[in-house]
C-alpha cells in the first residue's frame, strides 16, 4: 500500500510501494502539490516506472512554475532505481 | 517451476508481488533482492496489459536453481511484441525531452542478466534470467 501525506511545510511524506496500481489515485494529490515542495521518502520502499513517471510530471510542473522539489532520505534500493532511470542526474536527491 | 496465473488487472499486482515473497521463502531465498523481481515482473506484466490485447489470465512462473533465478512470463492469445527489440532508453536527455515510455522495459533490462522472448501458437512468452549472490 501506498501513501502520500502532505504536510504544512512543504513536506510531503512519501511511504509504502508507489507501482502502477496505485498511480491513478496518486496523480490526483501530486497535481494539487503547490512548490517548494521536499518529498521524504525515508519510508518509500518500492517505486517503479509508473510512480517515477509521475514524479517526473510533478517535478517539471513545479520547475516550470519556479519551484523547487526535492527528494531526501531514500533508501538506497528506491534511489537505485532513480539511478537506473538515470533520474539522479536531473532530479535534486539528497 | 512454480507457476500462477494472474488476471490482466492492476489489481493482480499484489498477488504477483505475494507470489514473489511465497516462492522466495520456499526458496530459502534473501527477501531483499524480492525487491527487484517484483519490478521486473511489474514491467513487464504491465506492458503486456498496455500493448497485448489478450483476454487470458497471465501465467507467471519461478524457478531457483542457485545462482540463477529464472521468470518466465506467458500470455496466450496475442500478437507478438517484441520486448527485446524495444527502442533503447536514453537516460542521458535533458529533462525537458524525458518521457517515461520505455522506462520500465529499460529498468527491466538493468536488473536482469538477460532477457528473451519468443512468440509461438499465439502465444506470447518473456524468460528472465537474474543471477543472485
Amino acid at each position: 500500500m501506498f501513501q502520500i501525506v502532505p504536510g504544512d511545510d512543504g513536506r510531503v511524506r512519501l511511504s509504502g510501494r508507489f507501482d502502477a496500481a496505485e498511480a491513478e489515485q496518486v496523480k490526483a494529490i501530486l497535481d494539487s502539490l503547490q512548490g517548494p515542495v521536499i518529498f521524504d521518502c525515508a519510508e518509500l520502499e518500492y517505486v517503479s516506472s509508473a510512480g517515477l513517471g509521475l514524479l517526473l510530471v510533478t517535478y517539471r510542473r513545479l520547475k516550470t512554475a519556479g519551484h523547487v522539489l526535492k527528494f531526501v532520505n531514500m533508501m538506497p534500493r528506491v534511489r537505485n532505481v532513480f539511478t537506473y532511470a538515470g533520474l539522479d542526474r536531473v532530479l535534486s536527491i539528497e | 517451476m512454480t507457476e500462477r496465473r494472474f488476471r490482466r488487472d492492476l489489481s493482480s499486482l499484489q498477488f504477483i508481488f505475494a507470489f514473489v515473497r511465497e516462492c522466495f521463502r520456499a526458496g530459502g531465498l534473501d527477501e531483499e533482492a524480492a525487491w527487484d523481481v517484483d519490478l521486473i515482473l511489474e514491467e513487464l506484466f504491465t506492458n503486456m496489459l498496455r500493448y497485448s490485447a489478450g483476454a487470458a489470465d497471465v501465467a507467471i512462473a519461478m524457478d531457483w536453481t542457485p545462482p540463477i533465478l529464472t521468470l518466465r512470463l506467458r500470455d496466450y492469445g496475442v500478437e507478438p511484441f517484441d520486448v527485446t527489440r524495444a527502442a533503447p532508453f536514453d537516460v542521458d536527455l535533458p529533462l525537458e525531452a524525458r518521457r517515461a515510455g520505455g522506462m520500465g522495459l529499460h529498468l527491466v533490462r538493468c536488473m536482469s542478466d538477460r532477457l528473451d522472448y519468443e512468440h509461438a501458437g499465439g502465444t506470447s512468452t518473456i524468460t528472465v534470467i537474474k543471477r543472485l549472490a
